[in-house]
């Protein structure tokens, strides 16, 4: 990325919306909400893939409807929906735009930790401004420390004023965010985030996104040098693993629902290229639709699909179960059971993804239809925290008693 | 109950039932403490519940039926790959009670199913269509 793109930062980004959002009121609203909104956005998914043009336009109307304030609770005047609903949710819009999928993953993460951590006073400013239509960015991932959960972002307070300084990387949703959520260190090793203006002199958001996947979602850099933000503006977010809670499994099951979204909108496309593809020469069929070969395949993405689908379901029961019930076993479970989600979808949304292009035959892979973003976003969203190691935290439980350690990866 | 389920059921039990032996065994011995052996544990679990989990919707349809039953093959077929992995023998896998139609072929018939609409019958009806 030059330095002239980093320099030209968007016209769009602003510190407060310019309306009012919608307030969505039920779960049933919620999904009625996000498949109207999925529609919407896959009729531009593959050209706004292929131009990397930065979705501003659909962000608006997807925190506008109201499904960024879904999990507000209701006491403070929002839905309060369940984690089944909201992993429904997030699967629904990422079949059709996976990168419009993943840019609220932190936004919600962040209302978890203020639910858990904040102050009455934070809870309900910020509750409002979330149903107000405010979007959380994040700036949390460190840019050099040698593991994803140090910190190296300082955090000093001064009477009643916070000051940061640090350099963030993989910060999606910060360019698009009203606020962006820095996470730093006190001198103690406290874990807080700062909730930080988007506008906030010393606040830098860096357009350096290159992946090849997920293009869309500008997840680049923050600098953050000398940023001022009052102390009322600071949760104390590493609360939130000192004791059992449900904000890591709440973490990770957004991300399996992203990567199921994926495999779904990858299957569909398989369906409809191989309905399309023609017969091989030696299968002495009319059609490729009646390629026996090509059918057994599609079977077995089915089955794999359906089981994604149903454990993602179970995952996020277990989730709600530790919300109502943060006890170790409880949040233990959830940490397990999220972790087969995230095994069973990261397995299938790059089977169904690559099997999409096999079975649509040379002609899919055309650049004009873009279907490669599937495998793709498949491939660079399952990267957030290595799969292996979800095995691992799965087969330690069962066969040492070992419960998965506390952060926001598991 | 159709006689996909059936299998499937007798192929899950089978997978729970080696799942139990494998971990009594690997108590006894040091490695239970190896990376390799506890992540390959742990990918037998998430077989087991992922077919465990299509279970409880399997009645819902005859496409869910097949998903469970292809589940918990997987489930069975990696539990007795894993057995003999890590304790080096194998343990007797059941006879099925009666036939159903080759795994393979029930893959195939999904998959015609979702592709081109193809009615799924009851697992030995499909079979014998198939």
């Amino acid at each position: 990325m030059t330095q002239s793109t980093i320099l030209d930062l968007p016209q769009q980004a602003r510190p407060a919306p310019r309306s009012l959002a919608h307030i969505i009121r039920s779960d049933a609203e919620a999904i009625e909400v996000a498949q109207r909104l999925a529609e919407d956005f896959a009729r531009e998914a593959a050209l706004r893939d292929r131009e990397r043009r930065l979705p501003w336009d659909e962000l608006e109307r997807f925190s506008q409807s109201g499904l960024w304030a879904i999990t507000v609770p209701k006491a403070y005047g929002g839905a309060g929906v369940s984690y089944v609903t909201l992993s429904e949710v997030i699967a629904t819009i990422s079949a059709a735009d996976s990168s419009l999928g993943q840019l609220p993953q932190n936004h919600l993460g962040v209302l978890s930790n203020l639910g858990l951590t904040g102050s009455e006073e934070q809870k309900q400013r910020y509750y409002a401004k979330v149903l107000q239509g405010y979007r959380f960015g994040n700036a949390f991932s460190e840019a050099r420390s040698q593991y994803v959960t140090t910190f190296q972002t300082q955090i000093r307070f001064d009477a009643d004023t916070a000051v940061l300084d640090g350099e963030k990387a993989y910060c999606t949703g910060a360019l698009f965010a009203h606020i962006v959520p820095v996470a730093g260190v006190d001198e103690a090793g406290h874990v807080h985030i700062a909730l930080v203006a988007r506008d906030a002199a010393g606040l830098t958001v860096l357009d350096t996104w290159d992946g090849f996947g997920q293009r869309i979602t500008a997840s680049g850099q923050v600098r953050i040098e000398g940023v001022r933000v009052p102390a009322s503006d600071v949760v104390p977010a590493g609360k939130a693993y000192e004791q059992p809670t449900a904000d890591g499994p709440i973490s990770q099951i957004i991300q399996a629902a992203v990567d199921t979204g994926i495999a779904r909108g990858a299957f569909a496309e398989t369906l409809r290229v191989a309905r399309q593809a023609r017969p091989w020469v030696d299968s002495g069929l009319q059609h490729g639709w009646q390629d026996p070969l090509g059918q057994a395949l599609i079977g077995e993405l089915a089955w794999r699909l359906q089981a994604a689908e149903a454990i993602l379901h179970r995952a996020a029961q277990a989730v709600d179960r530790a919300v109502a019930e943060p006890t170790e076993e409880r949040v233990a479970e959830a940490s397990v059971i999220v972790g087969q989600a995230k095994v069973l979808s990261t397995e299938i949304s790059l089977e169904a993804s690559s099997r999409l292009l096999e079975l649509g035959g040379t002609r899919s892979v055309s650049a004009s239809q873009g279907l490669d973003r599937f495998w793709r976003n498949a491939r660079t969203h399952t990267l957030h925290d290595p799969v292996r190691w979800k095995y691992h935290l799965v087969g330690n439980q069962l066969l040492n008693g070992v419960k998965p350690q506390r952060h926001s990866w598991n | 109950m159709s006689n996909v389920h059936s299998q499937g059921r007798s192929d899950l039990a089978h997978a729970r039932h080696v799942e139990a032996a494998l971990l009594e065994y690997l108590r006894g011995q040091s490695a239970r403490h190896e990376a390799l052996v506890i992540a390959a544990v742990g990918e037998l679990r998430i077989r087991i519940d992922a077919a465990d989990a299509l279970l409880e919707r399997a009645d819902q349809s005859q496409s869910a039926a097949i998903a469970f039953r292809l589940a918990a093959a997987e489930a069975a077929r990696l539990s007795g790959h894993l057995y003999f992995e890590l304790a080096g023998r194998s343990l007797p896998r059941p006879l099925p009670d009666s036939a159903e139609p080759a795994l393979l072929t029930q893959r195939r018939l999904l998959g015609d199913h979702y592709l081109n609409g193809a009615a799924l019958a009851d697992g030995q009806e499909a079979g014998s269509n198939g």
